[in-house]
């Protein structure tokens, strides 16, 4: 590792010199062992330790037995039952129970509170500061809640095998089962480490527990039931349609990006904190917001459902809030160590620049992906006009679509952009992470939400009449949009949801612009020759 | 690693470090060369273990920055890693897991694999004589044996430089002396050591420099000679004295009376047949003061000047203030 003489050379102790000279005899076992230690090089050393650790604990042993003693106890008891369902499928929905028990709630729990515990007691400290990469930590982690995984699948394994040979389950079915709840519970445990990740303190250790045990309850109960009901009553799933296929990819694509959003966003809770821990998040948001878009396209034009559009629209626009207030909640310093990769030519400048850290790069980007979702979403409601031969293009701004596109659109730059200036003044305050950004949006969509409504109140005006007092309400402007339809009646309508809002939303623009320039201006800074040299692989 | 050679081993660059409205570390700025043994002495909440965190890559200043082998502690944090041994004041332990487990999980993950992974923690073990505990849970030890187990872990990936906070704290005499010992062969061996303690007495042995801290100011560094004389380059020019022991025959009241007239002397206190007080190092100035109370009729029997103890000196640069 340095250049610094090793304390005690090997050599020098004098128990190895005598070992030298009369080997000692090796045992099988010991030569299991070493071929063992040999194989672990290449794991994670967190998986090695928590597997060592997990090996001598009874409370392991406990839960593996337990699982073991419900699974043979059901399986008594569920071929004794004399009922309308199938035997396999009675049997299945009773191995459900049990084996989602650890999967939804064992295993994520237990990775919270290993992971929480580890900070509050200082032992992460000391992972810390080896040379161990956050990434591969989080990994570790993940690796032994997988190997967990593994262990209660093998000890219910035969189970459901034996489910199999009875009536009414075939093995698509099991298959089915198994790789969803598989991944439902690598996505609950995703979602515990990061909480953990969050929990600073023994107070908020404390409220994230309580809040992860209720999700991952409500998973289980709701889950296990459901699917468990559906087995009993002898539901046949549709293999041989197309869409069902479709669904299944729908359903893993976004878990795959959930989950990777949770693991960089983990990463970014508790890695180096002057590395760029922004762009990772970035691109999985990229990703995610090419799921939302391309999966709704999918369904409205394959089904030719405009209802489609509409919640990818609700889905897109609940995203990008959030995500928008996380991003402009980002701090804006960038240290050097973010600075040696940033983009330099022109081109990668002009597109890059929004990857990277900082909270005007982030409102940039929100705003862009905002925007280009409503555009392709404009886009596909013209082409299922088109397709559908209902209503040719006509006016521009005529349709209910565009009115609500414009208004949301307009909603969201001057929200997200009052967002960020609010948090440069709050930022002096203290040192507070992004989810700065989320408490802030969430007062100002609360208090434009029901301000009006108190105004109305105070003005005697009616709840029902939209005027420019209601302009700030996203709810408020969107249902009077629809109660309007595509034609405009009313005196306020255009005038506040065609010119105010839009102006308004130009100004906030304006205004953020100006601000992200010091971001823009960034330059690229060199890495030291040092640092180079000892980054470079020899 | 050529260049290592031009850097100091550590450095910290006018560091600051913010809690809400105190600083707990306030523009410290000092060197350490290779192969020094530096102690990092202050009242409990002067802000050594904020500084000593933030070399540790576990924390971020605030402003400043502090560099270990040449390596920013805040840009390039995994590079310092590779070079850095730290022990904390305090360490929690893994539950299940013996002596020889917890070493080879840290070894994995800085990295040693194979026979070097095998060798690092037998390497360490002999060195902390842990070897006849390797297999024995960690909650079972004494405090000085896990005391020695951290030292271990710190030293698993062979850093250059280590720091240790603390590392004397809660240990009877006889780990303290152990501990001493490993410290002093560590020193031998020439790793760089910045360790801070409140036995001063200790650090006083086995130090090359002391640097002395309180609330989050840097008052004095410089080697243990240079601090115990007053010439630390930054120590105060109060600083620059000694202890003068003077007994008379009889009427000491009198001559603490006749110094308390003069203006060039320090913190007078009687003694048991005379007086004890701080003067000017220089023999000069003292020769003339002894001639000067000859001639001024005193009955001098004792005239005897001591340098300060580490531990005087730290009383008189600290003023015991907490934050």
């Amino acid at each position: 590792m340095t250049a610094a003489q090793p304390i005690l050379p090997e050599d020098s102790a004098p128990q190895h010199a005598a070992a030298s000279q009369t080997p000692p005899r090796v045992s099988r076992a010991e030569r299991l062992d070493e071929q063992l230690d040999r194989w672990s090089e290449r794991l994670n050393p967190i998986l090695v330790k928590e597997a060592r650790q997990a090996l001598k604990s009874r409370v392991v042993l406990a839960m593996f037995l337990l699982v073991l003693v419900l699974a043979w106890f059901w399986s008594f008891v569920g071929l004794s039952i004399d009922g309308p369902a199938a035997p396999g499928r009675l049997l299945l929905a009773g191995y459900v129970w049990i084996l989602a028990f650890p999967l939804a709630v064992a295993i994520p729990f237990s990775a919270f509170q290993s992971l929480a515990a580890e900070r509050e007691d200082g032992t992460y400290d000391l992972v810390a500061i080896t040379t161990l990469h956050t990434r591969q930590f989080l990994s570790g982690r993940m690796a032994v809640a997988s190997l967990q995984l593994m262990i209660f699948l093998s000890a219910l394994a035969p189970c459901i095998a034996f489910t199999y040979l009875l009536r009414g389950v075939d093995l698509l079915l099991i298959l089915l089962l198994l790789s969803h709840a598989v991944w439902c519970s690598l996505l609950l445990t995703s979602f515990s480490l990061f909480l953990a990740t969050l929990a600073e303190n023994r107070q908020i250790r404390v409220f994230l527990s309580m809040l992860l045990l209720v999700v991952i309850v409500i998973v289980y109960f709701g889950v296990s039931s459901n699917v468990a009901e559906w087995l009993v009553r002898g539901r046949q799933l549709p293999y041989t349609e197309i869409q069902f296929w479709v669904g299944q990819i729908l359903v893993l694509t976004f878990a795959a990006s959930v989950f990777y959003l949770l693991h960089f966003a983990s990463i970014a809770s508790i890695g180096i904190a002057s590395e760029n821990r922004s762009t990772p998040v970035r691109v999985v948001m990229l990703a995610q917001q090419a799921l939302i878009v391309g999966w709704g396209a999918w369904y409205a034009l394959g089904f030719e459902e405009r209802e489609a559009l509409e919640i990818t629209l609700a889905a897109g626009a609940v995203y990008w809030f959030v995500m928008g207030a996380l991003l402009v909640g980002e701090s804006p310093h960038l240290h050097q160590r973010g600075r040696r990769r940033l983009p330099e030519s022109l081109l990668g400048r002009a597109v890059l620049t929004w990857l990277q850290p900082g909270p005007g790069s982030g409102f940039v980007f929100a705003v862009a992906n905002f925007v280009a979702m409503l555009v392709v979403l404009q886009g596909l409601g013209a082409m299922l006009e088109f397709r559908g031969n209902r209503v040719t293009f006509g006016p521009m701004f005529r349709g209910e679509m565009e009115w609500t596109l414009i208004a949301l659109g307009c909603h969201f730059v001057i929200y997200l952009g009052l967002c960020r200036m609010l948090i440069i003044p709050l930022r002096r305050i203290g040192n507070i992470g992004p989810a700065l950004g989320f408490v802030v949006i969430f007062a100002l969509l609360m208090a434009g939400t029901f301000t009006p409504l108190v105004l109305a109140s105070m003005l005697d005006l009616s709840f029902s009449e939209y005027g420019w007092t209601q302009a700030p309400s996203i709810p408020a402007t969107l249902s009077e949009i629809r109660r309007q339809g595509p034609f405009q009646t009313r005196i306020f309508f255009v005038p506040i949801i065609g010119v105010i809002l839009p102006a308004i939303a130009a100004l906030v623009l304006l205004l953020n612009l100006v601000l992200v320039s010091s971001e823009v201006r960034r330059r690229r800074e060199a890495t030291p020759e040092r640092v180079l040299a000892e980054r470079t692989p020899r | 690693m050529a260049a290592a050679a031009t850097c100091p081993a550590i450095e910290l660059r006018n560091l600051h470090r913010q809690f809400g409205a105190t600083w707990a570390v306030d523009d410290i700025s000092f060197v350490v060369e290779p192969g020094q043994v530096v102690g990092y002495i202050g009242p409990n909440g002067a802000g050594k273990t904020t500084s000593m965190r933030i070399l540790a890559t576990l924390d971020l200043p605030t402003a400043g920055d502090a560099y270990v082998d040449g390596f920013s502690v805040i840009d390039d944090p995994d590079l310092v890693r590779s070079r850095l041994g730290f022990m904390p004041d305090a360490f929690g332990t893994y539950s299940n897991v013996g002596c020889r487990e917890y070493l080879d999980f840290f070894a994995r993950a800085y990295g040693l694999a194979g026979r070097q992974r095998h060798q690092a923690v037998r390497r360490v073990m002999a060195f902390t004589r842990l070897d006849g505990i390797a297999e024995k849970p960690i909650h079972g030890l004494s405090k000085g044996m896990k005391q020695r187990l951290c030292l271990a872990r710190a030293m698993v990936h062979d850093p250059s430089v280590l720091i240790l906070d603390e590392p004397a704290a809660g240990l009877d005499p006889r780990a303290r002396i152990e501990l001493r010992d490993l410290i002093g062969q560590m020193a031998s061996e020439g790793k760089t050591l910045l360790i801070s303690s409140h036995i001063l007495t200790e650090l006083a042995e086995m130090c090359d420099r002391v640097a002395i801290i309180e609330q989050g100011k840097l008052l004095a560094t410089g080697t243990v000679e240079q601090i115990l004389s007053g010439r630390a380059h930054d120590a105060e020019e109060g600083h620059q004295q000694t202890t003068l022991d003077v007994q008379v025959v009889d009427d000491a009241p009198a001559l603490s009376r006749w110094l308390e007239q003069r203006d060039d002397i320090g913190e007078l206190k009687t003694a048991p047949g005379g007086v004890v007080f701080c003067y000017a190092r220089d023999p000069q100035l003292r020769a003339e003061l002894l001639r000067e109370m000859i001639q001024a009729g005193f009955p001098i029997v004792k005239f005897s000047a001591r340098d300060l103890s580490l531990e005087e000196v730290f009383m008189r640069v600290t003023e015991g203030k907490l934050q």
